[in-house]
């Protein structure tokens, strides 16, 4: 700032206010903010899906103990049951017909949906990022191989799953996505039976080609989903 | 207000205030009016949107204001003074504003004063970013010229 | 208070469900009839802002439908609406209100005061799954008073209520006229035949009559049919 900026500024000093600090903490006392609200929308999620949550954790975390060297598989087959679980919960709005009055509301629709997609993706996430360091430490595989192979089925069907809610109405998405989730499951273990034919070098540009699109479509799914909530209370 | 830190919007609207009505009383109760004019319809709006309803809902308060008693500076703010140091120069500072256009000064506090930004003071104004830039220089130029009346700016 | 509709159409693929609607409402009760399929839930839907319109304009009080300031003060119900699965009747409210962004404090006293208004105060812990449709309707109503609103949209609100229930609602709906604007829609002539100021008859997405009524001679069912008859003869 020049100069004279900073004297036209001293210039346009006012008395000091009295009363700010009266107002300002009788004021804040009143705002109920938007961190708070997405708190608060963690406590509607369903008890079915902190308790899947809280089961998947748990088998994961047992597996190389119980299930030994089936650990990969066994991880990575829970991993689209993790992503249905969380794309349905996310999708309770359409499901319990609360999408209309939840949109006229002074956070709307959007809010709702963009906190519940904040908590449930941070669950996935948290789950992921104890799941895979675990399974690459710990199995015999190649490490980068376990991590793809835990990660991949969890994007491949959030991504599925985020594109069915958004153009499937009701109880019919619930069951698609169920579907495709138990889909990746059996691919999954199927691929157990020959792991040599997924585990060589050139199916790695494949497995990250396919992770890094799924990831993708996940997010630009879950972010066009935010943007257009009209679809959601609109049933023609 | 989510996005806004209040200590200090809460300060910057009182100065608009003031400058508005001359008043310090008055220009505290009108700016606690404006914050909770506010909360009332707007909470969760970005920043930029916030400062340009926060002023615009000041701007007409102050309006009202004027319209119903026309207010009188008060002994207090007479006498109270902002600075320590460098009164002097302020003074003529001061002086020289309170010859330029009230559109005019209005600008320079929203820009130096409350340090606004550009877009923002469109906003508020309704007028485009360009002529924005366009009446600051204009301001500015014209402080300049009342300065030199003064024979205080070099 | 003002609700201002200017131009309001709407176009679904090859049918125009809503033809441009325009109209400035204040307070008081304003019946919306009309037949099944003659556009009257469109029309809320995009008076709420849930719908955007092909064409047109919504505002209150200077306020745009797509604003924050417009929700504030709107309170809705919708013509069928559900609840999450475990919801006690008091747990709706609360959560209705936490989205409506009312202080906690505020939202448990307006709470117990909706459901004593609406009749739902011995139920209040009882789960909605063993709500009766009625007490279901009472209990939407009750959600869209919750944020003292300015503007009350109501579709198709006494569905499902039996006659005594329908008296209530009649009684509470011309109480709350008196300080807001409120707009039901219904098929049913009798359901505001003695609470509206004004009529809306709506056929085939457009106002086919538009004004006060007064039931000195003619019983507001009569005027009605008169209406669709006077509509078929200007065809």
């Amino acid at each position: 700032m020049s100069k004279l900026e900073k004297e036209i500024k001293a210039a346009f000093e006012a008395p000091k206010p009295q009363k700010k600090e009266e107002f300002l903490s009788r004021f804040e006392e009143k705002q109920l903010s938007l961190t708070k609200f997405i708190l608060s929308q963690a406590g509607y999620i369903g008890k079915l899906t902190w308790f899947g949550f809280a089961a998947i954790l748990i088998c994961a975390a047992l597996s190389p103990v119980t299930v030994n060297d089936s650990a990969l598989w066994f991880v990575s087959s829970l991993m689209p049951i993790l992503a249905l679980l969380l794309v349905s919960e996310s999708a309770r709005s359409e499901r319990y017909k609360m999408a209309e009055l939840e949109a006229v509301t002074r956070f709307s629709l959007r809010s709702v949906l963009m906190a519940r997609m904040v908590i449930l993706g941070g669950m996935g996430l948290i789950v992921l990022a104890i799941c895979a360091p675990a399974v690459m430490f710990l199995c015999d595989y190649p490490a980068i191989f376990s991590g793809l192979f835990v990660v991949t089925p969890f994007f491949l069907t959030s991504a599925l799953g985020l594109l069915t809610v958004r153009r499937i109405k009701g109880q019919a998405a619930i069951y698609s996505v169920t579907a495709e989730a138990f889909f990746v499951s059996i691919l999954v273990l199927l691929a157990r039976n020959c792991p040599e034919r997924y585990m060589n070098p050139g199916m790695i540009k494949v497995f990250m080609i396919v992770a890094a699109g799924s990831l993708f479509l996940t997010v630009f799914e879950g972010i066009c989903r935010i943007k257009g909530t009209e679809e959601i209370t609109w049933s023609w | 207000m989510t996005s806004l830190d209040l200590s200090l919007q809460y300060d910057k609207i009182y100065r608009f205030c003031y400058f508005k009505l001359k008043n310090s009383h008055l220009a505290e109760d009108i700016t606690q009016e404006t914050f909770l004019k506010y909360c009332e319809h707007y909470e969760f709006s970005s920043e930029r949107e916030a400062l340009k309803i926060l002023y615009t809902i000041a701007g007409n308060l102050c309006i009202d204001e004027f319209r119903k008693t026309k207010p009188v500076a008060i002994e207090d703010d007479i006498q109270s003074p902002s600075h320590e140091d460098g009164v002097i120069e302020n003074l003529s500072v001061r002086r020289a504003l309170s010859r330029l256009k009230a559109e005019e000064q209005e600008l320079l506090l929203l820009r130096y004063a409350n340090d606004l930004q550009i877009g923002v003071i469109a906003g508020i104004l309704k007028i485009s970013r360009f002529a924005v830039r366009r009446k600051i220089l204009a301001a500015k130029e014209h402080l300049k010229a009342e300065l030199m009346k003064e024979g205080t700016y070099e | 208070m003002e609700l201002v509709i200017e131009g309001l159409s709407k176009n679904f693929k090859d049918t125009k469900a809503v033809s441009d609607i325009s109209v400035t409402l204040h307070k008081g009760v304003y019946g919306l009839l009309g037949a099944n399929g003659a556009g009257k839930s469109t029309l809320m839907r995009m008076i709420c802002g849930i719908l955007k319109p092909s064409s047109g304009r919504v505002s209150f009080d200077g306020m745009d439908v797509s604003e924050e300031g417009f929700r504030a003060v709107l309170g809705y119900l919708p013509q069928d609406f559900g609840y999450y699965p475990e919801f006690k009747a008091r747990d709706f409210l609360l959560y209705m209100a936490a989205l409506k962004a009312i202080p906690k404090k505020e939202a448990l006293a307006r709470t117990e005061e909706l459901l004593e208004l609406v009749g739902l105060k011995e139920v209040s812990k009882k789960k909605i799954k063993t709500f009766s449709g009625g007490m279901k309707q009472r209990l939407g109503i009750a959600q869209a008073l919750l944020n003292r609103p300015k503007l009350l949209v109501l579709d198709e609100p006494t569905a499902g209520l039996d006659p005594k229930e329908r008296v209530r609602f009649r009684n509470l709906i011309e109480k709350t006229g008196h300080d807001c604007i409120v707009i039901l829609s219904t098929h049913i002539v009798s359901d505001i035949e003695h609470i509206s100021d004004e009529v809306m008859i709506m056929r085939e997405g457009r106002f086919i009559y538009q004004g006060k009524w007064t039931d000195e001679q003619t019983s507001l069912e009569d005027f009605y049919l008169k209406q669709f008859e006077e509509a078929e003869e200007d065809e």
